[in-house]
């Protein structure tokens, strides 16, 4: 079976390769869509699938 | 600036371990009572024991023997060493030095062989791909192999790797606190000590280099197999850590797929220990980093880039130049790694 | 000539050092102190800790921290200052083989090489085309970010048009070669070359031809040209030698490391046959874990018959035997150290001065005698011993077989005094704890 997308679970832990969008806070979305992280603020759940490029 | 991502994260990630501790624990304890002979109290030693010992040497070699012999040799090789693992895990009857032994033979018997078979994994990475770092691949391809089919394996493995390597752990080291004996603490950052003093620092790295080599082997080999593995992905914390993905084991909650590599940390009054980050960053980007840039792209590419502008300059101003050599090594390959981007 | 005629097998230096390069992944450790002679006993003496220190170019110190070292071992600690030196200066350096010389005077002359001039400037001779084409390697690998400086070999084989001359910044090859090189198809020219090395003295010197061929290149240099030799042994003759070829030479020595039983646990299995040592074999396998072994048979036909065995229970077994020729003992080694094989079975004739310390667990599967039956203690010692403390704890495990067997475990103990314990190999409590 193909990985299960979107299995985060809520304690930030993930069974996945990448996260759903809807898991993610504002913060951690941010993070992902910026064109560099911040030190000390770098997710630590997985990107969501669409946001590998830029 | 926002700390709080990281924290509830990081608590998590503990209880995590320690999960993963307490089963392996429990587990060793399960047949650590097979150990003692009960009626040696009255005075005699049963013959219910001397063969339990004796089915306890032939089920662990059975379980430990063909994880010795694997070699970068030859393919087939590998095929069959994992057959005859899980045989034996399958509670099958295996042939191991003209004897015949299965798990069935006593109630405690799989949970030995899982629990000493996970521990020679890693020592094997520990020992040999410490010296050969070639050996790792084959040695994860059982091992994911194994793990894949037997998931208590996987536990055992990922608890043991924890306990003699704390980088794979996804979280910091605590600082030293105070009061606590100076050796003490190098045992909690995964230096040998015993009677003759603490391991050298050469020894020490090596041996850290193995296991996370092997560790990110194992990551990569189960990564394009089934829907078990759970990924989670790389980040920087305070300083460095990397999430890679990894398979699930049964038996512990969710969050047990999380696995991390944690790069040690400037702020936790850890300087001189950036050798060690840079080192096994190193080990486990190279084994591993090319695999972590085909999923995340971008967002794997911005972590080196992080590295780059942030981490070397920090790390070059506090690291003493007798210990450049790793930080030099690092830098210099993710410079040819990832400058045809 | 440099044979030693030895138990009926001639022993080769020039081969044994190859074998022990061959087999070695990692620095020998020694701890005894560098003596330092000066030409200029008022001149400050300059040691370095680091690499930085040494204000090489960037692009040498990347080859040099890309080759996985750190800091400069004990004899580079000495020799690089001398060697980067300016005005240049000689020099003579003596230590055991692995403790970095060759990785030190690869450095010099990598540092040394003015890449924008296009002729030879750096000369090294070293006894065989094997050990030329191991320095070479080290070259090249340290040089790897310094794609200017080219490396030409001067070996059998290697033809070249007369009278064009070498662009190669860096030659190294064997005497013979080389002579030819510079005097009859003049690819160098002598009079411009500015550092001049000679490895391997003690070996160089043991084949006559070798020796007056070096004498001869060393003639034709410029008086001004850098001289240094190495050699990891200094009799006399060598002595002897260097001052003919080194003149005024800083000289600096380290000690061999005696090699002792401290840091090796020792133990002993009573077997009955062969067989019932091969199950012992197996047990410890199965409790202990060890990168590689190394298991010393007494013939040959034993060594066949547990290299048949281990293979048959699914082991990676290489077997070192006294009849193969050099290139396939090469071959064994080179298998072994890169983890192909991770057993080697060998008898003492074939393997004598193989340096073993890289492998943490020693098997005598017959105990090492001597021609009346007795204890050979410097065999023994020599096998499993080890010197200093480099990390890793070693095992060494005796099978013992009968009354007489021992009786040797007992001259060993007494020998050497120390402890050499008993083992249960069917006992896995005991063993785990004993071998821990
Ligand atoms: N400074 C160093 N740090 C770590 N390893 C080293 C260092 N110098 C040499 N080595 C390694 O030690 C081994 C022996 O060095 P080598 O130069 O061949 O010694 P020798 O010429 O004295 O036999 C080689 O594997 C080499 O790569």
């Amino acid at each position: 079976a193909p990985p299960a997308a979107g299995a985060a679970s809520a304690d930030g832990a993930s069974d996945s390769l990448f996260s759903p969008e809807s898991k993610l806070t504002p913060e951690e979305l941010n993070q992902f869509k910026a064109k560099r992280f911040t030190l000390g603020q770098i997710p630590l759940k997985p990107p969501p699938a669409d946001m590998l490029v830029v | 600036q926002r700390k709080g991502l990281q924290n509830s994260a990081e608590d998590s990630t503990l209880k995590w371990y320690k999960e993963l501790q307490d089963s392996a624990a429990q587990c060793a304890q399960s047949f650590e009572q097979l150990n003692s002979p009960k009626d040696a109290q009255f005075g005699f030693t049963s013959l219910l024991w001397t063969q339990t010992k004796k089915l306890k040497l032939e089920l662990q070699k059975a379980a430990t023997i063909p994880v010795s012999q694997i070699s970068s040799n030859s393919g087939s090789q590998l095929r069959e060493i994992f057959d005859k693992i899980h045989k034996l895990l399958s509670g099958q009857a295996v042939v191991s030095a003209g004897r015949s032994v299965s798990t069935s033979q006593h109630p405690q018997g799989l949970d030995f062989v899982c629990y000493k078979l996970a521990e020679k994994f890693v020592k094997q990475g520990e020992e040999e791909v410490a010296s050969h770092h070639e050996a790792a691949f084959p040695i994860a391809v059982v091992a994911s192999g194994v793990w894949e089919l037997h998931p208590r394996v996987g536990t055992f493995i990922l608890a043991h790797l924890h306990k003699k390597c704390p980088y794979a752990v996804p979280h910091y080291l605590p600082p030293m606190k105070e009061g606590t004996p100076v050796e003490e603490y190098q045992r909690i950052l995964g230096y040998r000590v015993d009677d003759s003093g603490v391991e050298g620092q050469d020894s020490f790295l090596k041996r850290m280099s193995g296991m996370i080599r092997l560790y990110a082997a194992m990551i990569q080999l189960r990564w394009p197999y089934g829907s078990k593995q759970g990924i989670v992905y790389s980040l920087f914390g305070r300083s460095f850590v990397v999430y890679p993905p990894l398979p699930r084991s049964s038996g512990t909650s969710r969050s047990e797929s999380r696995l991390a590599l944690v790069g040690s940390d400037a702020q936790h009054g850890a300087a001189g220990r950036h050798h060690i980050t840079a080192t096994l960053l190193f080990d486990f980007l190279e084994v591993c980093g090319n695999a972590l840039m085909r999923q995340y792209q971008v967002q794997f590419w911005k972590l080196i880039l992080l590295l780059k502008d942030e981490y070397f300059p920090r790390i070059e101003a506090v690291t003493s130049s007798g210990q450049m050599g790793s930080v030099i090594r690092l830098k210099q390959f993710l410079e040819v790694r990832y400058s045809e981007r | 000539g440099g044979w030693k005629r030895d138990g009926g097998e001639r022993v080769d230096l020039a081969e044994q050092s190859l074998l022990n390069k061959l087999i070695r992944r990692s620095l020998v450790r020694n701890r005894n102190q560098v003596e330092v002679l000066q030409r200029d006993p008022t001149s400050p003496l300059y040691s370095v800790k680091t690499f930085e220190e040494l204000r090489l170019k960037p692009e040498l110190l990347k080859g040099v921290y890309n080759m996985g070292f750190n800091r400069p071992s004990r004899i580079q600690e000495n020799a690089l200052p001398m060697m980067l030196a300016q005005p240049p200066q000689n020099l003579i350096a003596q230590s055991q083989s692995g403790t970095g010389k060759t990785a030190a005077f690869s450095l010099a002359m990598l540092s040394h090489v003015n890449p924008a001039n296009k002729w030879t400037q750096c000369l090294c001779i070293a006894p065989t085309y094997e050990l030329a084409l191991q320095i070479g390697q080290v070259i090249e690998q340290m040089g790897k970010f310094c794609p200017d400086v080219k490396l030409a070999y001067g070996i059998r084989g290697n033809r070249m048009e007369r009278g064009t001359k070498l662009q190669e910044q860096i030659v190294i090859g064997t005497p013979g070669t080389i002579l030819d090189w510079c005097t009859k198809y003049k690819l160098i020219d002598p009079k411009k070359i500015t550092m001049f090395v000679l490895d391997e003295a003690d070996v160089m010197i043991a084949t006559q031809g070798h020796r007056d061929q070096s004498i001869r290149i060393h003639r034709q240099l410029s008086k001004d040209c850098q001289m240094l030799l190495f050699s990891a042994t200094f009799e006399d003759s060598v002595w002897r030698f260097a001052e003919q070829v080194v003149p005024d030479p800083n000289i600096i020595r380290l000690k061999r490391e005696e090699e002792t039983l401290d840091t090796i646990k020792q133990f002993y299995v009573v077997c009955r046959e062969k067989e019932d040592k091969f199950t012992a074999l197996c047990n410890l396998y199965g409790s202990l874990t060890i990168a590689q072994a190394m298991i010393f048979c007494h013939t040959r036909k034993m060594a066949a018959w547990l290299t048949t065995n281990l293979t048959k229970e699914g082991h990676q077994v290489a077997l070192l035997s006294g009849e193969m020729l050099v290139e396939q003992r090469a071959a064994v080694i080179e298998r072994f150290r890169n983890g192909k094989e991770k057993v080697l079975v060998t008898t003492n004739v074939c393997s004598r001065g193989i340096d073993v310390e890289q492998v943490s667990l020693v098997v005598n599967f017959d105990l090492p005698v001597d021609l009346d039956g007795n204890a050979d203690n410097e065999t023994y010692l020599h096998r499993i011993g080890r010197t200093g403390r480099f990390g890793r704890r070693g095992f060494a495990v005796n099978m013992v077989d009968s009354k007489h067997s021992m009786d040797i475990i007992n001259q060993i103990e007494m020998h050497f005094n120390r402890r050499i314990t008993k083992l249960d190999t069917s006992n896995l409590e005991e063993m785990e704890s004993l071998m821990s």
